[in-house]
């Protein structure tokens, strides 16, 4: 047989191969249940929004973000000037149209969120899940050590950790992923504590299931609906969190995030009067936050859709 | 054959636990608790054998399955699985065992993962062992716990499985391996009635079918003869008795297991069986010392030889007695609803109205009315002597392993003398 038969043969298997992986389906089968509230799926609806403007906003940009826009008819150049047809959203002090700084900066948030929500699920679970299981003095050093991270001020340890990897769009994610993961980790051990309580736990580990084997099979998808949750908040914390670095000026202030945009709105002394400068930014931020958060609160109707299956099913049985 | 070690013996097996000492404990140095959960169990399940444990909850039973599936380590004694002991296995030994020796829970609901489908779940403990031929044997298996056709099942997960097909996967999956031997906790007791019945007869189909030894694991004796040949009865972490099970529930020998007996729903609502009272819960397994473990409970406790005294009033000072050696008396509370609560003399009437029901006669009542006083006046210890010195019973002693000839073991002080098990003892419940 031909190599391009061989190919077209295994393909749609392997499709299918992953769409029925353990940890795909659960995951597409988690998000189906909470999309089925309509305030969790509109929430949903936003934060997709803001993930695509966070792709195709530099290409959407009228203008260039450091263009200085200049008046057609005296030449003069615009500053803060108030919306009009050829700057929508008006310009700042310096000139730039605002609209564009807007879409270009939806991609570093979108960025922070990610990466920043990436790392406080990874390093949260992990060391949840690792003290959780393996118990003993392992899981003493690990959450005295989470509770220590947990006394840390957020915003002077922040400033003070950046002063040391150097003041940079990406540093700022990374402190924040270091500091942020502490909250996840407590719940995501409390839920391990739980499900490695369970028949099916010991039963695998009686049948001779390695430990990692454990972990990944049985371990990580019946917390993962909790680690979900943790993902959307810790997106929202993220982008917040780098907005106030940002506001402080210990995050790159080049980097034209949205919490730059407000920083530099604030700097120029013209924030009150120049309110298209600093108030789309700002709705921005907040309608972001505010999704992940909500979203993550259809959490909640996964645990109660297994609670009720639960209740069904003893009445059934 | 007969020279060939039993499949699975379990030799003076003990399991004790420390309980958690906090930091007051350690600042007055005190010694951490034992609890006691498993305490010299010996048990043997041969080839096509089929063996059941029977007690209440908190009798160590479940500890008993956990010790033997691996997951607690013996504080004594040993497990030998063909004439191999546990404690000296190697990792391929480990490997083997535990695809030989398979369990499964009394919980239905979290017995399995609410994540996987049957096939997935299925699969599982073939993967482990890295056995091929996956399909098929799920397949069949699932047709020999009679959930067919498999094919309506193989992509459920457990949400959409009613309480008895769950635990029929979950026999699947212990049968899945082709073991030796299947350890099964309550797997019937969540279960509703009509559907116990049935898994209990696939169950007892599959060992006969499939030559598996089953070590069966209740609370509940009147499942036992569905399964199990032979029965050991235990309580608090010993084995009080052990026989044929047929025998047993006919006969029952020990008071506790004749308790068991009688607590069993006869059918026949015109049969008047004699019921013979237990009261209480047995206690926790702390500290538990020397002596017959049933003895706070037991309606049958032996008074001294010499010592004139009706069962039921025995039973309460023998009750009493146990209670004051634990600390365990109420008298703060009786001495808050006296009048004047400096009285001791009111203290010890009201203490032996609260503890006793029944007169007593001549000395027995002044030894104990002297005990009482001594009580009320706050010196615990020459109670407990003064009682001990009148009352004390062959009871608290140990007793031993009596057996005949036909495999019929009770640990009781009744038995104690000519090991005449055969001769019933005279009933002396009231
Ligand atoms: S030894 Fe004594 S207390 Fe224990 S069961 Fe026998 S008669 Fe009862």
């Amino acid at each position: 047989m031909s190599l391009r038969g061989r190919l077209t043969e295994t393909t749609p298997e392997r499709v299918s191969g992953v769409t029925d992986s353990y940890i795909v389906r659960n995951f597409v089968g988690a998000l189906g249940i909470m999309l089925r509230d309509r305030t969790t799926a509109f929430y949903f609806a936003i934060l997709v929004g803001v993930t695509l403007l966070g792709v195709v906003g530099p290409m959407l940009a009228p203008y260039g973000i450091q263009e200085t826009q200049y008046n057609a008819a005296t030449g003069q150049v615009l500053q803060a000037a108030g919306p009009s047809v050829a700057h929508p959203l008006g310009t700042t002090f310096a000139g730039y149209d605002v609209l564009s700084r807007l879409l270009v900066g939806a991609r570093p948030t979108v960025i922070t969120g990610l990466l920043g929500g990436a790392m406080i699920l990874s390093i949260g679970t992990a060391v949840g899940v690792t003290a959780g299981y393996v118990g003993g003095r392992t899981e003493t050093v690990l959450m005295r050590f989470t509770d220590f991270v947990y006394g840390v001020p957020l915003i002077p340890f922040g400033i003070v950790l950046i002063t040391f990897l150097g003041v940079g769009f990406l540093s700022s994610i990374v402190v924040i992923g270091l500091i942020l993961w502490r909250g996840g980790a407590r719940v995501i051990r409390a839920q391990t504590l739980q499900v490695k309580q369970y028949p099916f736990v010991r039963v695998a580990k009686a049948t001779g299931a390695s430990t990692p084997r454990i972990i990944v099979k049985h371990i990580l998808p019946n917390v993962a609906p909790m680690a979900i949750f943790f993902l959307s908040l810790g997106v929202g914390y993220a982008i917040v969190l780098q907005a106030s670095l940002t506001f402080l000026g210990v995050a790159d202030p080049f980097t034209p995030s949205w919490g730059v945009m407000i920083r530099n709105a604030f700097r120029s002394g013209y924030m009150s009067e120049a309110w298209w400068w600093s108030i789309p930014p700002g709705f921005l931020i907040g309608l972001t936050v505010l999704s992940t958060f909500m979203f993550g609160r259809g959490y909640e109707d996964l645990v109660n859709e297994d609670a009720e299956s639960a209740e069904t099913e003893a009445v059934a049985a | 054959m007969s020279n060939d070690p039993p499949l699975l013996e379990i030799r003076n097996l003990e399991k004790y636990f420390e309980e958690s000492s906090n930091v007051l404990d350690v600042l007055m140095r005190r010694e951490p608790s034992q609890i006691q959960a498993v305490d010299d169990v010996s048990l043997t399940l041969e080839e096509n054998d089929s063996a059941a444990v029977i007690g209440e909850s908190g009798c160590g039973k479940t500890t008993l399955l956990l010790t033997l599936i691996g997951l607690h380590d013996a504080t004594g004694g040993d497990i030998y699985y063909k004439g191999q002991p546990v404690s000296e296995f190697d990792k391929s030994d480990w490997r083997e065992y535990r695809s030989n020796v398979q369990v499964i829970f009394q919980d239905p609901f979290n017995s399995l993962d609410p994540k996987m489908t049957v096939a997935e779940s299925l699969k599982e403990p073939l993967k482990i062992h890295g056995i091929g031929d996956r399909d098929r044997r799920v397949r069949e298996v699932l047709e020999h716990v009679e959930l067919s056709p498999p094919e309506k099942y193989l992509g459920r997960k457990p949400a959409n499985l009613s309480g008895g097909e769950k635990q029929r996967v979950s026999i699947g999956r212990a049968l899945v391996l082709e073991p030796d031997v299947i350890l099964a906790d309550e797997p019937v007791s969540m279960l509703d009635v009509s559907t116990q019945a049935a898994v209990l007869n696939t169950m007892k189909n599959l060992i006969d079918e499939f030559g598996v030894s089953m070590l069966y694991i209740s609370h509940d004796l009147s499942t036992v003869s569905y399964i199990s040949e032979v029965v050991n009865v235990m309580y608090l972490g010993r084995v009080v008795e052990s026989a044929p099970t047929e025998q047993i529930l006919a006969d029952p020998k020990h008071p506790y297991t004749e308790a068991l007996v009688s607590a069993i729903p006869v059918p026949d609502p015109h049969y008047n069986r004699e019921r013979t009272e237990m009261s209480g819960a047995p206690r926790d397994p702390v500290d538990l010392g020397e002596g017959c473990r049933f003895r706070d409970r037991c309606p049958a406790v032996i008074p001294p030889d010499d010592l004139e005294i009706p069962q039921a009033a025995y039973r309460e000072v023998i009750a009493f007695r146990e209670r004051l050696a634990r600390d365990d008396l109420t008298l703060d509370r009786v001495r808050a609803e006296l009048d004047d609560s400096t009285d001791t003399d009111a203290l010890a009437a009201a203490l032996r109205e609260e503890y006793f029901d029944h007169d007593l006669m001549g000395e027995n009542d002044a030894v104990l009315d002297t005990a009482l006083s001594a009580l009320a006046a706050g010196d615990g210890d020459r109670a407990g002597d003064l009682l001990r010195g009148r009352f004390e019973s062959v009871c608290e002693q140990t007793p031993a392993d009596v057996t005949t000839d036909d495999e019929w073991t009770v640990a009781c002080h009744y038995y104690d003398d000519d090991t005449q098990i055969e001769e019933k003892r005279v009933p002396t419940t009231d």
